[in-house]
């Protein structure tokens, strides 16, 4: 039996009897440590995202998301750890506007919120992170300037009766190429020819400058390399700090243990459970195979 | 934002290389069926340019290809193939025709109603593609071609039928319009006509409809739908409206052929307008202003043409192989930018980046 994580080979050993459930899960989840990470305590206040009972099909029509539940409160960051493919970029679309949920209800702040066009969600404060940066997240042939807008092209002070200011676009766009470090010769510069870090910045510019209530984080910082990825966690650290409602949805697990507030396992697209910060990392790594915790202690 | 005046400069210095191009390559043509291409294209030019009739021959038709291009631009730029110009073409000629023959009305009135007239006839055939897209997921090249041949049998009804001249014995055309509704003409010895004035009236509008928040939510879908759907952009009516002002301007198109020129329909009103203005539109990069100078390419290249036919051995199909071959180019023109282009360059040591 072979294990390969992220593209690597991690280890190999013959199948035997006496091969654990543990020992394989060590091997498949890892755990490396890139860099230190500054974890402050978090000040939550009221539930600000709540799922109850979300259902959802995938693109071919089947089932994915069953009955699946959370609530994050303002000023936390939850995890939802998870092997690929168990249904996280269902939930984040559904949380998103960008797929009807079959069942359940979702609510922003005790408003009802359930299957919204995805305008809805952009005007009420929920800002997405999406995992498909080169699809969904970015117009590859639209300049940095016109991507920092794709979101709020229409409202001043972008545009004014019906036609874009571009000196406003532009300004603001310096504003945040400053601000964020996003490497470029200039805001003209077309999205397709930056850096994978710096195109992730500038939806991370564009999402998070607004200080949404809401931030769904879907695999922020896949592919990216460790500077960028440091920058991009520093980043939603800071969201958080400011009072956000982060949902981290993540398949790194380093990542998770080292932003998250509270740890929540996805399987099979079902809530296995929810751990606090600091859990056993073994304990994850069983759940996301399909461990299901018996009492949900941590849901609040 | 300094990039809408480059990009006009941009699209125009490309159309101008491709044309170039594809000149060139009709030279050799030319040569190797024994002709010298040095004459043949003085004497397009001057086929175009020669006389006042000559250039007002030129502009006369430049203008409904420029109203046409300039509508599938905005098709183009939402990733909708509008193959249907010619029928949006027709369908906005009957419906400017029929309001200046059947409504019994001061000019002043009929005049204005039959732009708008002419624009929902186009905008709403291209608005039927544009809605059996969104409901039924039906391929907009397929519809819209198809929707041209409906275009074509309804124009021949129309006109063999309930729309024929009484006093026409029998031909199969309408009655002309009034003449209080007619473009006027700028003198009797010419064809130019003030419909010339819609184009730069169009062209103007078209700079600052991509400056628009509508026109950025149309540029935003030919970026890809996902994109557009996750910025919260409706994609099925942002579709359904691409549609409709392409159409429209294609009905604009119409109504400058039968109010400016023919002043009435016959059976062949569209002549393959429609197929050209695709080719003008990509050839301009889809900006008003390459357009603009595309369009004006193009009816130099047709009126010229005719007249190098008449005055040398060289046939008109040489035009035919030009058209064709900055059909080629536009097409292969991202390519060639990217990879070939640059690979070429590097094998030759000029400069850019070599490729690892």
């Amino acid at each position: 039996m072979t294990v390969l994580r992220d593209g690597k080979l991690i280890g190999s050993m013959p199948v035997t009897e006496k091969t654990t459930k543990e020992e394989l899960t060590c091997m498949m989840v890892g755990r490396e440590v890139l860099f230190e990470f500054v974890h402050t305590d978090a000040v939550t206040g009221q539930a600000c995202l709540e799922m109850v009972n979300i259902c959802a099909n995938n693109d071919k029509g089947i089932p994915i998301l069953q009955n699946f539940s959370l609530s994050i409160k303002t000023g936390e960051i939850l995890g939802l750890a998870g092997v690929d493919g168990n249904g996280q970029k269902e939930l984040a679309e559904v949380l998103t506007g960008l797929r009807l949920s079959t069942g359940g209800e979702i609510s922003l702040c005790g408003k009802a919120a359930t299957c919204r066009p995805p305008l809805y969600y952009i005007r009420e404060g929920v800002a997405h992170i999406p995992e498909d940066r080169h699809h969904t997240g970015l117009a590859m042939g639209f300049s940095i300037a016109k991507n920092l807008i794709i979101k709020n092209y229409s409202q001043p002070p972008y545009a004014k009766h019906k036609l874009l200011e571009y000196k406003r676009i532009e300004s603001h766009a310096k504003d945040m190429v400053d601000k964020y470090a996003i490497k470029s010769n200039s805001v003209e510069d077309f999205i397709k020819d930056l850096s994978g870090g710096n195109q992730q910045k500038v939806i991370l510019a564009r999402e998070i400058s607004g200080n949404p209530r809401v931030l769904i984080a879907s695999q922020p910082t896949r592919g990216l390399d460790i500077g960028a990825t440091e920058y991009v966690r520093e980043r939603i650290m800071d969201t958080r700090n400011k009072g956000t409602a982060v949902l981290l949805i993540s398949a790194d697990l380093e990542e998770i243990l080292q932003l998250s507030d509270r740890i929540a396992v996805i399987y099979s697209g079902k809530l296995m459970g929810i751990l606090p910060r600091g859990a056993d990392v073994q304990e994850i790594g069983m759940m996301m195979m399909g461990k299901c915790q018996e009492v949900l202690e941590y849901a609040q | 934002m300094r990039n809408k005046l480059t990009s006009g400069l941009k699209a125009v210095g490309s159309a101008a290389l491709t044309i170039f191009i594809a000149l060139a390559i009709g030279a050799v043509l030319i040569s190797i069926s024994g002709e010298n291409p040095v004459t043949a294209y003085r004497l397009m030019i001057n086929g175009a340019f020669g006389s006042a009739h000559k250039i007002s021959e030129t502009l006369v038709k430049a203008v409904p290809l420029m109203i046409m291009a300039l509508g599938t631009s905005i098709a183009l730029k939402n990733q909708l193939w509008n193959i249907g110009g010619d029928g949006q073409f027709t369908l906005g000629a009957i419906f400017a025709l029929a309001v200046g023959i059947y409504v019994p009305l001061p000019a002043v009135i009929v005049f204005p109603l039959s732009i708008v007239a002419a624009f929902i006839g186009g905008g709403l055939w291209a608005g039927i593609a544009g809605w059996l897209k969104t409901r039924f997921n039906a391929n907009e090249v397929i519809t819209t071609l198809m929707l041209n041949y409906v275009a074509t049998y309804l124009l021949a009804y129309l006109v063999y039928g309930p729309m024929m001249d009484p006093k026409g014995f029998g031909f199969p055309q309408t009655p002309l319009l009034p003449e209080s509704v007619r473009l006027p003409l700028f003198s009797a010895a010419t064809r130019i006509h003030m419909g010339i004035f819609m184009a730069l009236i169009l062209l103007v509008l078209m700079m600052f409809f991509w400056r628009s928040t509508l026109g950025y939510k149309i540029e935003l879908m030919g970026q890809g739908q996902q994109v557009a759907r996750y910025a919260g952009v409706n994609a099925k009516s942002t579709m359904i409206i691409a549609m409709v002002l392409s159409g429209g301007l294609a009905g604009i198109a119409g109504w400058n052929e039968v109010y400016g020129l023919h002043h009435r329909l016959m059976t062949d009103i569209a002549s393959g307008y429609g197929s050209l203005a695709i080719v003008i539109a990509l050839l301009g990069n889809l900006n008003p202003i390459g357009i603009a100078v595309s369009s004006f390419f193009f009816s130099v290249l047709l009126v010229g043409g005719n007249t190098m036919q008449r005055m040398t051995e060289i046939p008109y199909s040489i035009v035919d192989v030009i058209e064709a071959l900055v059909i080629i180019f536009v097409i292969t023109r991202s390519m060639m930018k990217l990879d070939v282009m640059k690979n070429f360059f590097t094998r030759l040591g000029i400069g850019g980046k070599k490729h690892v």
